[in-house]
């Protein structure tokens, strides 16, 4: 194999892949990256045995041939050169040479058929969408991705394509986030699919400026293609749990509020909660929302008003910190509406006006308050 | 290196495992058990080749792309699990192989290598004492998704008992694996030591009990001139007939002469010799102390076979003579409590235990077997 290309292209195109790149592994193979060059141009994978990411690389060819480089040595030297022209040579005992203005590098490379093959991509339905719709339901919905691998569903978001919208949730068994767009609209595929949380990761990274990406969904894998990339990920086998049996349809009790409000409150009245429990509690009482804390470990407490409209009657509920924090700065309003039940029942965050043809919905399970 | 076919290896069970994969019956857990260099790991790694290859000629090929990769342990279908040591700081849920020095993973990549090319290859990380948690709980992040090419996941856990060290939580991570198995998945554990595995993991695998390598096995692998007396010593062990072969049959017998006189007179200047030399041996050539132990042992067996009157591969000019002097001088000898006082120094040194009074304890016992108190 010989081609040429420039410092900037190769830079560019072993950046993108050392993300599906283990940093170790017992499979050394991985740490390489597969350089195919054929009649239609030359070709870039790497892969963690999860994510494969196929990119091309704009070089002139002299001699096609295929061979798996070490990723990382090659991206180091690309690093250190000025802009220049490479010229790249395998030779059939699979020695590469990089020839440069600069100098002469040579490393050993493994043969291309030691690299693991491509993803059987068979039974797949093509769909297109919209990158705003993609990089919102990652924004939306990633964050409460569980990562208990005792739990292999919820590692990842189920998507769930219909012929008039598309649902994406997320859920690790303490909050569950369910975002429906009904703009999205296609007739290939019905179906769910459940994504691990990485690809959607990457996916996010490697959105850019594109206005559209191709879905080819398969029995066993997802297949994005954005621009020239493709990236593809093995789907989770399992199945996702029934999520709408616990939203909650009769929550009458509701806090209107607003969301930079609640926020700064929670996130300062925090610091003073316990360490391990990161408990706080929120207090509607005659009308009046307060949230409050207590560590008696460490005899700290706080404690803030907050300025809200509620309808109901008096409540106190416990959530823990952090997953308050998570989800009321994940809800992009100005306002949010928090509709409550008991002091042990879920409650749900909405923006107080969804975004036209979407619809967010956000569920928080509270922890029992010590008396 | 001479590389065997499974059915040479092990024809019996290399038989049934050919008729488990033509009868679409592969199982989710497997446990390969049976004496140490009997070709478990082998056969282990043939399966998955068998199981994975492309060609369907009811057997693996071995030249199909599925097979060269599992050949160089680089397949995306086949994961290798086996003791590590603990370097660093990592949690239980990190990448196993977080937190070790760059020299330790070289050790491993070239274990690996190592163990492509050659078989019998044992792989042995430095310190590595265990299997950490961390290994099967990578397994569990992967294990669910669905599979990337054609053919079935195989995990294979080379030396499985060290699972159960401590407090057992490796173990009970694995067990809740097996418990629910991943689809087209295989585990296949791999031991020496069954005893030392939770009765709730034996009870979820498959169990194959390896006899030892059939003797043209090692006769074919060998081509020293000490092939016979070898072969005769190791019984059926591959890993003793590597070590073994390295040396002349006059050196071998000369060191387990050497070694039985240093430990049979009871000589207080021999016995702290001993002790000296042998506990500077155990922190610097561990491989040597073990070997050396493994020879005292096949010194016994052929002592006590030479009681009883059955032939041994060391009933040799020099040595039998002694031998029948020995029998002769300690009629109540007790050579079973003798043979687990020497697997007792063995196991010491894995334990970590303080080697100078482990030996000077052995001497002791031995002096007493051998009186049969």
């Amino acid at each position: 194999m010989k081609i040429s290309t420039s410092k900037s292209e190769l830079q560019s195109a072993l950046q993108k892949l050392s993300k599906a790149t283990p940093a170790r592994s017992t499979l050394p193979i991985l740490n390489s990256v597969l350089f195919v060059a054929d009649n239609e141009g030359v070709l870039l994978r790497a892969t963690d045995l999860e994510i494969t990411i196929i990119t091309p690389l704009e070089a002139s060819l002299e001699e096609t041939g295929s061979a798996a480089i070490p990723l990382h040595t090659l991206l180091e030297i690309t690093n250190e050169l000025p802009d220049t022209r490479i010229s790249l040579t395998v030779d059939a005992q699979n020695r590469v040479k990089l020839n440069t203005d600069f100098g002469v590098y040579d490393l050993m490379g493994k043969p291309a058929e030691e690299f693991p093959a491509i993803p059987d991509v068979d039974g797949e339905n093509s769909l297109t969408m919209d990158t705003s719709v993609i990089r919102d339901i990652i924004e939306n919905t990633s964050f409460a991705v569980s990562k208990d691998e005792l739990k292999p569903a919820l590692t990842g978001v189920l998507f769930q394509f219909g012929s008039d919208k598309l649902t994406a949730v997320a859920t690790d068994g303490h909050r569950l986030v369910r975002y429906i767009r009904s703009d999205y609209q296609q007739e290939n595929y019905n179906g769910d699919i459940i994504v691990p949380r990485k690809f959607l990761g990457l996916v996010g990274n490697f959105l850019g400026e594109a206005e559209l990406i191709n879905l080819d969904v398969g029995d066993k894998h997802l297949t994005v293609k954005i621009g020239r990339n493709k990236i593809i990920t093995r789907l989770i086998d399992e199945r996702f749990p029934d999520y709408e049996s616990v939203i909650p349809r009769d929550n009458e009790k509701q806090l209107l509020v607003d969301r930079e409000i609640i926020l700064g409150a929670v996130r300062r009245v925090s610091i003073f909660s316990n360490r391990s429990t990161h408990q706080v509690a929120l207090r509607i009482i005659d009308g009046k929302a307060t949230i409050t804390t207590e560590d008696p470990e460490k005899a700290s407490s706080a404690q803030e008003n907050l300025e809200a409209e509620y309808s109901g009657d008096d409540l106190v509920i416990g959530y823990n910190a952090n997953y308050l924090k998570d989800i009321l700065s994940h809800l992009k309003a100005n306002k949010i509406t928090i509709k409550l039940k008991t002091a042990i029942s879920a409650a749900l965050f909405y923006p107080e006006e969804q975004i036209e043809n979407s619809d967010l919905t956000m569920l928080l399970m509270p922890i029992r308050l010590n008396d | 290196m001479k590389q065997f076919m499974p059915a040479e290896l092990q024809p019996v069970i290399w038989d049934r495992l050919q008729k488990v994969v033509a009868g679409g019956r592969i199982g989710s857990a497997y446990l390969f058990s049976g004496p140490p260099g009997s070709g478990k790991e082998a056969l282990a790694i043939e399966f998955a080749k068998f199981i994975n290859c492309e060609a369907d000629s009811g057997q693996s090929c071995g030249i199909c792309p599925s097979c060269q990769r599992i050949n160089n342990l680089q397949h995306e279908n086949l994961t290798l699990i086996f003791p590590l040591p603990r370097e660093g700081s990592s949690s239980s849920n990190d990448d196993p192989l977080k937190g070790l020095s760059g020299k330790t993973l070289t050790a491993i990549n070239e274990a690996i290598k190592s163990k492509a090319e050659d078989q019998f290859y044992k792989i042995k990380i430095p310190r590595a004492n265990t299997i950490p948690i961390s290994a099967i709980r990578d397994i569990r992040k992967t294990a669910y998704l669905k599979t990337a090419i054609q053919g079935r996941r195989v995990i294979l856990i080379f030396d499985a008992h060290l699972l159960s060290t401590g407090e057992g939580a490796t173990a009970n991570a694995l067990l809740k694996i097996l418990e629910e198995p991943p689809r087209n998945t295989s585990f296949v554990l791999v031991t020496d030591n069954k005893s030392q595995l939770l009765p709730t993991i034996l009870s979820r695998c498959q169990q194959l009990d390896f006899p030892p390598l059939p003797e043209k096995v090692i006769l074919a692998f060998l081509n020293s001139e000490n092939a016979q007396l070898v072969t005769g010593m190791a019984l059926g062990n591959m890993h003793l007939v590597r070590k073994l072969a390295n040396l002349k049959s006059d050196e071998l017998l000369n060191t387990i002469n050497s070694l039985t006189n240093l430990i049979l007179r009871k000589d207080g200047k021999n016995w702290r010799e001993f002790v000296n030399n042998y506990s500077r041996m155990a922190s610097g050539e561990p491989d040597q102390f073990r070997f050396n132990f493994c020879l005292l042992q096949l010194w016994f067996r052929a002592a006590y076979r030479q009681r009883v009157g059955l032939p041994d591969a060391l009933h040799k000019d020099l040595l039998l003579p002694v031998m029948k002097e020995f029998n002769k001088l300690y009629p109540a000898i007790d050579y079973l409590a003798i043979n687990e006082a020497i697997t007792d120094v063995t196991r010491a040194l894995a334990r970590n235990y303080y080697i100078p009074l482990t030996l000077t304890n052995f001497l002791t016992t031995v002096q007493r077997r051998m009186q049969g108190r």
